[in-house]
């Protein structure tokens, strides 16, 4: 690549063709746009080596952020109201179950755990560890 | 689900209000797990708590008073809140999400109201905003770590939908949903792209796991996402299902 395009504007274009692509490719086949933005990521990632640099992490992290919030804002509170043992049991299970059931699986199974037990683990650089199957 | 109209009915909406709660779960756990606690985490409670409490009415005025002008002050007074708690949040160790999350919550009763709002809001952040999160998230996907970890994501992905299959799908029968309408929720509720590659990237950035394990837990929620969401729609879609192709696995948000 020339070095007269690594300015912010021509890395953007990138990543918005990329974008842009994959919103047309989610329409055409019916599957969700973040599902084709992972693969696309993945794509540009491992065959042309795109990375993310500061400004783009930033946008992700308030992508992320605004994301969230908008999920959080769906929320209907006279439905919550009207059905919440349903609501709040499934939920509830939907999420503990799945948690502790990974969880043992990646710890017991899979081998991942904490390397060493410390009183401030989060300090170590990788607290987790992934030994081998 | 929201473009199939299914989101109308009672069961599309007891889907949506469990998503939401499993969804709060998620983002609690993430707050909590590598929290420093501190002095700044008493800091973030106490300055977030009323900040949440205040943020519906103040936000209520700005949209009462300045909507609809050019420089759109109640949008910057979001992403001021939005950042604010958020960077109190990271400072304190936690995820800015957690406060994201909240925030949403005590607004949705007022975005109910200002559809405007939300559209500009859906248009800033899927035209600009998380393009940049899922192709990111993307790009540190290891393709070589998919290949040499097939099984193991394999088998994290079975641990998955047999969890939620064996939690999910009695509470349905309890609660005397049909069979069919039962199955479909359990399998809707398997899938979580956007929490679960969230979860990820958190765990990643904490240093909490590395490429290789990262590839393989995103791995998982992309087929996770995948594999329910299109069993539900080819087999146990309730009826009436007069559903347009291109609209399967669509969603509220980017999300299934």
């Amino acid at each position: 690549m020339p070095s007269e395009l690594d300015n912010p504007q021509a890395l953007a274009a990138a990543w918005m063709a990329l974008a842009l692509l994959a919103s047309l490719i989610s329409i055409r086949l019916g599957i969700s746009v973040a599902l084709t933005e992972i693969l696309f990521g993945v794509l540009a990632g491992n065959v042309f080596h795109l990375q993310a640099n500061e400004w783009i992490n930033f946008l992700a992290g308030f992508g992320s952020i605004v994301l969230t919030f908008l999920a959080g804002a769906e929320i209907e509170p006279g439905v919550l109201r009207r059905n919440l043992s349903q609501t709040m049991a499934i939920g509830i299970v939907a999420f503990v179950a799945p948690f502790v059931g990974a969880m043992t699986f990646a710890l017991l199974v899979v081998g991942m755990r904490r390397q060493r037990r410390s009183q401030d683990w989060r300090s170590l650089p990788h607290p987790w560890r992934w030994s081998t199957p | 689900m929201v473009e199939t109209g299914l989101n109308e009915t009672d069961l599309g909406k007891v889907i949506l209000a469990a998503c939401f709660v499993n969804d709060l779960g998620t983002v609690v756990l993430l707050g909590v797990l590598v929290a420093n606690y501190d002095l700044w985490l008493v800091l973030f409670l106490a300055v977030s708590i009323p900040v949440l409490a205040l943020f519906p009415k103040v936000a209520r005025w700005f949209s009462d008073n300045m909507s609809g002008r050019v420089s759109e002050p109640e949008i910057k007074l979001l992403f001021l809140a939005l950042l604010f708690l958020g960077g109190l949040a990271v400072a304190a160790g936690s995820e800015a999400v957690l406060p994201a999350y909240l925030l949403g919550m005590v607004a949705a009763g007022l975005l109910v109201r200002d559809r405007v709002m939300v559209q500009r809001l859906r248009a800033m952040a899927f035209g600009l905003l998380t393009p940049f999160f899922f192709i990111r998230a993307g790009t540190l996907i290891l393709l070589s770590a998919v290949a040499s970890s097939a099984g193991v994501i394999i088998l994290f992905l079975g641990v998955k939908l047999a969890t939620k299959f064996i939690s999910v799908h009695p509470l349905t029968q309890v609660f005397a949903f049909g069979r069919r309408e039962g199955m479909y929720t359990t399998l809707l509720m398997s899938t979580g792209l956007t929490f679960g590659t969230i979860s990820a990237l958190f765990g990643l950035n904490h240093g909490i796991i590395d490429r290789e394990q990262y590839t393989v837990l995103v791995t998982a929620v992309i087929l996770s996402a995948v594999v329910p969401t299109l069993i539900a729609q080819a087999f146990f879609q309730p009826q009436p299902a007069a559903v347009p192709a291109e609209t399967l696995l669509e969603e509220v948000s980017p999300d299934v």
